[in-house]
């Protein structure tokens, strides 16, 4: 049991290893190959999303604002 | 898209239009790049609207036609992210931390050193969050290969992060005793 008020030390990520995948019927040559942890998924997954969240919360470049704008009044044209 | 749905159509467009800027700026590493290959998508699903099945997918729909013009045309004009590690390792802003963290530049350089294939599924799945079979549909290839890109993806990433050794993620070609082995080594 642990101590009161202590909090147990966090599994490093190092800590996990590897399994292998599971055969799936859809699955290619390309698929007898490892699997990471579930713990290094997390961080790539958090780190991945925080990156690509970033971009996506951006403004859109003029540009392109510009060229739907463009496109539009083309269409409204014909 | 009928007459009518013309303004559905351009209000799903411009709905999409973050995702697919940061599906194409995470894609070819190259923000000026990504403004061109998101121009020419919006331009091609301008031009093919018809063919565009509203309540569909819209943003599936976009990131084929993008990924598809990045893989035809950019990507033969070489002005992608080389993937050169030992360039990259060198502009790392800091060493990889045994804890996961890493800078978010450092994370980006390190996305670039994965093959164009293996960047496309990861960012497909794991950060647009759309299903293996979705993302196998978008990049024209089955399942299974979806699967092991991604995994494969990951595996690299995961390297250079410092989260597991060579040895480890290399462990596809080993055995299941040379596994335990290195488990043994390392935790017994």
């Amino acid at each position: 049991m642990p101590e009161e008020g202590k909090v147990g030390k966090a599994k490093r990520p190092t800590d996990l290893r590897v399994t292998k995948i599971e055969t799936d019927e859809n699955q290619d040559s390309e698929t007898s190959e490892a699997k990471l942890d579930a713990g290094s998924q997390a961080i790539i997954g958090a780190q991945l999303k925080l990156m690509y969240n970033k971009i996506c919360t951006e403004p859109v470049p003029t540009q392109i604002l510009e060229l739907l704008r463009k496109l539009e009044r083309k269409e409204h044209d014909r | 898209v009928t007459p009518g749905s013309e303004s559905d159509f351009h209000r799903a467009l411009i709905g999409a239009i973050p995702n697919v800027r940061a599906f194409a700026v995470s894609l070819c590493g190259d923000s000026n790049l990504a403004s061109d290959l998101v121009q020419e998508t919006l331009m091609k699903a301008w031009a093919g609207r018809d063919s565009f099945e509203l309540g569909t997918n819209m943003k599936a729909w976009l990131f084929t036609i993008l990924r598809n013009t990045y893989f035809s045309a950019y990507r033969r004009s070489r002005r992608i992210l080389p993937d050169d590690d030992v360039r990259v390792t060198q502009q790392l802003a800091s060493p990889p931390e045994q804890d996961g963290h890493t800078d978010l530049q450092d994370f980006t350089r390190m996305l670039g050193l994965l093959s164009a294939d293996q960047r496309e599924a990861l960012l497909l799945v794991g950060a647009e969050g759309v299903s293996y079979e979705e993302a196998a549909a978008i990049s024209g290839c089955p399942v299974g290969t979806m699967k092991s890109r991604v995994n494969r993806a990951r595996a690299r990433l995961a390297q250079l992060m410092g989260l597991v050794d060579e040895e480890e993620t290399t462990s596809a070609r080993m055995s299941d005793r040379r596994l335990a082995g290195l488990v043994d080594r390392r935790f017994g």
